[in-house]
């Protein structure tokens, strides 16, 4: 399995040729977001953009040992992820959109009422200011066996795209836009809740006075920081702006599922073979030694916001969906790997096989990373040379990793977690446009010929690949050929050079160079 | 009046440039003849595309020039479009101009009548060993080389000698006409036996190739040789 040009380039093209006129009109009235987006229809949407994480689960999916604390481990997850889906989805609660769950990261996006800037950003810290609640005073309590989780929460405001990929019954909802990163973004992975500006000066009155100011120095940008609020606060709140959130109710519901999805009836497993993450739920789970990789194309956000006008925006979508599809295949399709989510304008993919061979492994999912940059360099920037200015930024990192289906019933999120999941993502996040970033343990085990195109940067504690190309790596390969002989064919489709005989092949030990 | 000398191209109705043509035309079918307009001579230009295993295709224009005293000469290969920087460490003179081997090294075969395809071929593998040099970051040559300048004529003789250091230092003022030994002298090795029966036709095959000229050009003023043993065996 490997990057081949041409199969790239059909792919690409027969992607662009086959795909519809592009529609973006910007959101003006309600509507599901589930029915109505699609490649080809896109809407501009303002709302909030919420992530939140629950950082402990990656740490727990890693180090938790076999059997049945590891059961335990993935009944938590589902139960959580199953309470927070009806706590933002539920008309009579939050009537937010569940984008998905990132592991056991949620985006959420709040856009009703339309265009009403002051009840959205409210909306998003309450979900907030109730999950935080929820985790340690309802869900923590339910796991005592299970160490404290703690809620790591961001939220942003502003307009966004949304679109969604083309696969049938594989259909997820993607957003492009600062609103949508930003969000991520100032996530801390510790028990900190934190908004940005923009979305704070939204906030009434009543809200904002729970936040203190403070700086990101990882973005150098001022953002707010949710302090502690008494329960009887949260209830005013929650009623102040028509949310009826249950805390009993939501505690039963959590006995109830806990009852349903008893921990003899979770089961996981290693994978002998490639994972169809479609066939996954709770009662067949995967915890395997996978490499883990995110490819995110860099610049888009910028690119996207600076489209002026509605032709700029549908050729930016278009060259989304050109290279979000083409990720996707290279991973599938040219090595083998399990497509786990698009996140926006970034892919997310996992390799397993051959079972428990990290060296294997790390060498395919290098290859993977190597094929995507191929993928962008070579064939999107070729047919679409509007994208030139894009990159692509790969992170990869090996470890165990727990892979299922998990959710509510009918809309269950694929899952990937562990913490090397969380440390690939970081690399990338941490990356420039065509660079590859892995840690040293991926490094040690890739052939010598391909180790010396990665550079250690001691700032970072990672080796980085910048521009390689399939095509590079292959020339790389053959750096050491040159003192024996080589064989050369040649004929209408140009001159190939090797270290093995072919039909035609003429050989010779080539000549020392020389320059006087 | 006084006739033109018929060139290379001109002799026996053409025939060796109609062979020449069907060879490349067969390998090497990016590349056509032309006579250049400023110099008459001949010239082979066009792309040769280099191929990678993924599918990428890479075209480095060329210009192959051929000597009036071609094929008794070789021909000279130039990079066209100036897609790689002058550099003796990639091997690549003033104008572009190929190095492909040291001139005493030289491969080229007069009498061979596949003499053009091999040179082509050598020009192939050159200008795939540029394409790799890029790809690992122009820091190692791939394959073997000699040095830059005299250092490089040095490994050569160092070479032709079995790589004897002692019997380099010992003839290297023979073969570079500062020593004059006699026939029946002593041989400078230090054998004990008559320079004629020891070293004195490896230093007339050494002389021969690297040709007085260059000997004299390279050695004219005196100046400080590196010692020997910075000289990396090839």
């Amino acid at each position: 399995m490997s990057w081949n040009y041409n199969t790239s380039l059909s792919r690409v093209q027969a992607h662009l040729d086959s795909m519809g006129e592009i529609e973006v009109e910007k959101l003006v009235r309600d509507a599901d977001l589930q029915s109505l987006l699609s490649e080809t229809c896109c809407r501009e949407i303002f709302g909030a953009h919420v992530y939140v994480d629950v950082p402990n689960f990656s740490d727990l999916a890693t180090m938790t040992a076999e059997g049945e604390e590891y059961r335990r481990v993935i009944q938590a997850l589902h139960l959580y992820e199953r309470e927070v889906a009806r706590i933002v989805e539920d008309e009579s609660i939050f009537a937010g959109v569940r984008i998905h769950f990132q592991g056991a990261k949620l985006h959420a996006l709040f856009f009703r009422p339309i265009d009403d800037a002051t009840a959205i950003a409210a909306r998003a810290v309450l979900l907030q200011m109730v999950l935080r609640h929820f985790v340690r005073h309802i869900f923590n309590s339910e796991f005592p066996k299970l160490p404290n989780l703690t809620l790591s929460g961001g939220a942003d405001l502003g307009s966004a795209i949304g679109t969604k990929n083309g696969h049938r019954g594989d259909r997820e909802l993607l957003f492009l836009g600062s609103p949508a990163n930003y969000a991520a973004k100032i996530l801390t992975g510790t028990d900190v809740i934190r908004v940005t500006k923009v979305l704070y000066e939204a906030l009434p009155d009543s809200l904002q006075s729970y936040f203190t100011e403070t700086t990101d120095d990882r973005y150098n940008a001022t953002v707010y920081e949710l302090g502690a609020i008494p329960i009887e606060d949260v209830d005013a709140l929650l009623e102040e702006h028509g949310i009826e959130w249950d805390r009993a109710a939501s505690q039963q519901r959590l006995k109830d599922d806990k009852a349903t999805y008893p921990l003899n009836q979770i089961e996981y497993s290693d994978a002998e073979v490639l994972i169809d993450i479609d066939s996954l739920g709770i009662t067949n789970n995967k915890r395997v030694l996978a490499a883990s990789a995110f490819g995110d194309v860099s610049g888009f956000t910028a690119y996207i916001e600076k489209a002026e006008d509605q032709d700029s925006l549908k050729t930016a979508l278009r060259v989304l969906h050109a290279i979000r599809k083409e990720m996707a295949s290279v991973v599938k399709h040219d090595f083998d790997g399990v497509r786990v989510q698009f996140q926006g304008d970034r892919v997310q993919g996992v390799f397993h096989l051959p079972k428990r061979d990290d060296k294997e492994i790390a060498k395919k999912a290098i290859d993977c990373a190597i094929g995507l940059e191929s993928s962008m360099e070579l064939v999107i920037k070729k047919l679409l040379p509007e994208a030139a200015d894009l990159g692509m930024a790969v992170g990869i990192s090996v470890g165990e990793t727990l892979v299922s289906k998990l959710g509510p019933h009918g809309h269950r999120d694929r899952i990937c977690i562990g913490d090397s999941v969380e440390e690939a993502a970081r690399h990338q996040e941490g990356s420039n446009g065509g660079e590859i970033a892995i840690p040293a343990d991926v490094h040690a085990h890739l052939d010598e010929e391909l180790q010396k195109l990665l550079v250690w940067n001691s700032e970072r504690g990672l080796y980085i690949g910048t521009n390689i190309t399939q095509e590079k790596a292959e020339r790389a390969r053959k750096a050491g050929m040159f003192k024996q002989s080589v064989f050369v064919t040649s004929g209408a489709a140009g001159a190939y050079v090797s270290s093995q005989a072919s039909a035609g092949s003429r050989s010779f030990v080539p000549s020392s160079s020389y320059a006087g | 009046m006084r006739v033109r000398p018929k060139s290379w191209f001109e002799r026996r109705n053409g025939r060796e440039l109609f062979a020449e043509r069907a060879l490349v035309g067969e390998h090497y079918p990016g590349l056509s003849f032309r006579i250049d307009p400023d110099s008459g001579l001949m010239c082979l230009q066009g792309n040769i595309t280099l191929q990678a295993d993924c599918g990428v295709t890479t075209e480095i224009s060329v210009r192959i020039v051929f000597p009036t005293g071609y094929p008794d000469l070789e021909p000279a290969a130039f990079d066209a479009a100036g897609r790689f920087p002058v550099s003796d460490d990639r091997h690549i003179i003033a104008g572009g101009r190929f190095c492909l081997w040291l001139p005493p090294c030289s491969r080229w075969d007069k009498n061979d009548p596949n003499k053009l395809l091999r040179f082509l071929d050598e020009v192939t593998v050159f200008l795939e060993r540029q394409l790799i040099y890029d790809a690992t970051g122009g820091k190692e040559w791939p394959g073997s080389q000699y040095e830059h300048g005299r250092a490089g004529y040095e490994q050569f003789m160092l070479s032709a000698l079995g790589g004897c250091e002692d019997h380099f230092r010992a003839l290297f003022p023979t073969i570079v006409g500062q020593d004059h030994p006699g026939r029946n002298d002593p041989c400078p090795c230090g054998s004990n036996k008559k320079y004629k029966r020891c070293h004195a036709q490896v230093v007339e095959e050494i002389v021969s190739r690297i040709g007085l000229r260059t000997l004299n050009y390279l050695y004219k003023k005196p100046q400080v040789r590196r010692d020997v043993s910075m000289v990396q065996a090839i």
